[in-house]
């Protein structure tokens, strides 16, 4: 790490702060090396310790992608080697004509980019209201958003699933939410549930808490109304943490395999991760297919990673959920 | 300590209850002595479809394309839509679908799923001549029926022969392994193991509970009454094969520990085995990683023995149908059932999905996909035997594994084993009571 250009200097683990070091040194020469020797040292140590980490956390990704291009004989061998010897790309285009991945995609791609759009807009406002706005219930409505998020997703599927089967008025329902089958197999019931999580209010009014308060009665004296002291004047404030919640709501649209498997039939409203399913089947997975599928799926959300990567660290840092 | 399908397992059987409650508000209702395929008249309806077979384009194009397209064009009153699920999530999307009233008209699940939907009255009951001109072996239509009533349709078999290294055995003197009784068959093993050192059998690195059902139908026993509330996993029968489970682990006859994650290469692919209990949907696995392994020369298959020598058995998992009783077009899907089960149909299901047809009138020869292991369970489906047969199954076989594998491993005593399963047997068809 080159810190000597800046014009403030950065610490690493190890290294010394200079008014630190002053108090402490026996002499000029001697100290100089010795902290050069010690920051050195530091610098090792610490580089050698995050690229073992590194190594470890791009080793499975690796894998993968190694495996999606083997052929079959070598992911039979008992230890195959982790390069392939041959290099089978077809494996990418079998995989895409296994299943209408195209269709899936795009569903998963819509679902993603609509939870981006409506958790952005419903998680900021709700979390804008928990921090800032003074009302009695807030205390109480934050704490039941925090209960609803230690309830497993698999304790609430059959009455979640119950809620969009007997929707009133849909899919044939009466007022009643009979006769018909209310939201299931349309994109009502792969979009609304995931309109907002309660993750994310808890998210963003960790960041508007930590936003000045003056400014906004700065606004109100100004004159403006409330929605745009929100819209203008705070949510600005706090773009890693929105960067952060669209970041995880498109992963959690694109990711989302189970609700879309219960509550869709058709394969026109099918999304990427249950096409996957297509390789794994009750006593054979074809893992050179499934690999190469799971490679290309994860591709989006890495990319996303890689361009938004310091937003979204900073994201966690800054809400102090890191 | 639950986990995650446990819970929903959990919420999925009240919100059964309560649609199966709700049952007798709406849908068509077959009569209670069992429906009955209709040949009078034009068939008429939308009927939908739920399966774990079939996967992907090419099983769709199989399916809808062939198999249902012949049935559609003689009966063109009909249409379907299919809901391809893969079978890990089957539970889930079936009990979602039952507990929001929407179950398909036909859904397919597996062996011994079907007396647990049909005590819910999520199955109709089925006259036996919804079986057409099929030959389902007894045993598997006994696993089909609840109260001695028939629910389900048996389709497609996953079956387990044992399989062997021909070249490999031949070497050591023993050209046919099969054996008329479980103590011969055990003293070939010992044998084996003597003479090369190696773990001769492939067995206990699959589904524990499985191989106990199996092995509970060698030593003579079943696992339930008829009518599948009360549970005999206390039986002198179902001890002894846990016991010759727990004699092959310590013996080194066969090794819990070759498990691999699904989809690896097995110890038997690998060559660290003899003889295998291997599902007959290996071969297209076989076929691309492993082809020297299924070449004649190398490849035998012989049935397990029973301890009294008196007949041979074969292993099956499947696939089965079944009729909801909300179907609004009964007698459409009626006449699909009976279709799927004609040789035709079974063939054509066959060759898609790599598994047995469950009807043992498909002549000798019938060119199935070209899988020797298939043809083999093929030409031995009287030999069929299976696990479940209880309305609580599908809570009891969830919890198996982990007691069966404490006794094989040793970190619990057999009787411990045995009186642990069947408390927990017991227990999980008292709530369905």
């Amino acid at each position: 790490m080159a810190t000597d250009n800046l014009e403030f200097p950065v610490l690493v683990p190890g290294e010394v702060a200079a008014d630190t070091a002053h108090a402490a040194a026996p002499s000029a020469p001697v100290r100089g090396r010795s902290q050069k020797r010690q920051r050195l040292v530091s610098r090792v140590v610490l580089w050698i310790l995050l690229a073992a980490v590194s190594l470890v956390m791009v080793t499975p990704f690796a894998w993968m992608v190694f495996t999606a291009v083997r052929s079959p004989v070598e992911l039979a061998e008992v230890n195959p080697p982790f390069f392939p010897r041959t290099w089978h790309f077809e494996n990418f285009v079998r995989a895409l004509q296994a299943a209408p991945f195209h269709i899936y995609a795009r569903n998963s791609f819509i679902i993603g980019a609509s939870q981006v759009v409506t958790t952005m807009l419903f998680g900021a406002s709700a979390g804008y209201a928990l921090a800032k706005l003074r009302f009695r219930a807030a205390p109480w409505i934050f704490a039941w958003l925090l209960a609803t998020m230690m309830i497993p997703f698999y304790a609430i599927v059959i009455p979640d699933f119950l809620l969009a089967r007997f929707m009133p008025l849909f899919g044939g329902n009466d007022i009643f939410g009979q006769g018909g089958q209310g939201w299931i197999d349309s994109w009502w019931a792969l979009l609304v549930p995931g309109m907002v999580s309660a993750f994310s209010i808890f998210l963003l009014r960790q960041f508007y808490v930590t936003t000045p308060t003056e400014l906004i009665e700065a606004a109100r004296i100004d004159g403006l109304s409330e929605p745009r002291i929100w819209a203008q004047i705070i949510t600005p404030q706090i773009k890693p943490g929105l960067l952060t919640v669209a970041l995880l709501a498109f992963e959690g649209g694109w990711n989302n395999f189970l609700w879309p498997l219960l509550v869709t039939t058709s394969e026109n409203l099918r999304v990427i991760q249950v096409g996957l399913s297509v390789f794994r089947q009750e006593s054979n997975t074809q893992w050179d297919l499934l690999m190469a599928g799971t490679t290309l799926s994860a591709l989006p959300m890495i990319v996303l990673f890689v361009i938004f990567q310091r937003y979204f660290v900073n994201g966690f840092v800054n809400s102090g959920i890191k | 300590m639950i986990n995650r399908r446990q819970l929903l397992a959990a919420a999925g059987i009240a919100g059964v209850g309560v649609s199966a409650a709700a049952c007798s508000a709406g849908g068509a209702k077959p009569a209670a002595s069992g429906a009955k395929p209709t040949a009078t008249g034009e068939l008429k309806g939308s009927l939908n479809l739920i399966t774990p077979e079939f996967a992907g384009t090419e099983g769709k194009a199989d399916l809808e394309d062939g198999i249902l397209k012949k049935f559609t064009q003689k009966n063109p009153g009909v249409t379907f839509q299919v809901d391809y699920v893969p079978w890990d999530k089957l539970n889930e999307k079936l009990s979602t679908q039952i507990a929001g009233g929407t179950p398909s008209d036909l859904m397919m699940m597996g062996m011994g799923w079907t007396a647990p939907f049909a005590q819910k009255k999520v199955f109709a009951p089925l006259d036996e001549s919804v079986l057409g001109d099929a030959k389902v072996p007894k045993l598997l239509l006994d696993n089909a029926k609840y109260n001695g009533k028939l629910y389900a349709v048996p389709l497609l078999l996953e079956s387990r022969p044992f399989i062997y290294r021909k070249d490999l055995l031949g070497k050591i003197g023993i050209a046919d392994p099969n054996r008329k009784t479980v103590d011969e068959f055990t003293q070939m093993l010992k044998e084996i193991k003597t003479k090369t050192g190696k773990v001769p059998l492939d067995m206990l690195a699959s589904s524990l509970r499985q191989v106990w059902g199996q092995m509970t139908f060698a030593f003579g026993g079943t696992q339930f009454s008829d009518d599948g509330m009360k549970c005999y996993f206390n039986s002198d029968q179902a001890v002894k094969a846990l016991e010759w489970m727990v004699m092959l682990q310590k013996e080194g006859l066969s090794d819990v520990n070759q498990r691999v994650a699904t989809g690896q290469p097995g110890s038997y692919q690998k060559g660290e085995n003899l003889l295998g209990w291997q599902s007959s949907s290996v071969w297209p696995t076989f076929s691309k990683q492993s082809p020297e392994l299924i070449k004649d020369e190398n490849l035998g298959m012989v049935l397990c023995p029973t301890a009294d020598g008196s007949k041979k058995i074969l292993y099956q998992g499947g696939t089965l149908v079944g009729l909801s009783t909300r179907s609004k077009s009964p007698d459409a899907a009626l006449a699909v059932m009976q279709y799927m089960l004609s040789n035709d149909a079974l063939v054509a299901a066959s060759k898609s999905t790599g598994k047995v047809p469950a009807n043992s009138n498909i002549a000798k020869g019938t060119d199935l996909g070209g899988n020797k292991i298939l043809d083999f369970c093929q030409q031995n489906l009287d030999a069929s035997v299976t696990d479940g047969g209880t309305p609580a199954w599908m809570e009891i076989r969830g919890k198996m594994d982990p007691i069966v594998e404490g006794a094989v491993l040793g970190t619990k005593t057999v009787k411990q084993a045995i009186d642990e399963l069947q408390k927990m047997a017991e227990e999980s068809i008292a709530r369905v009571k």
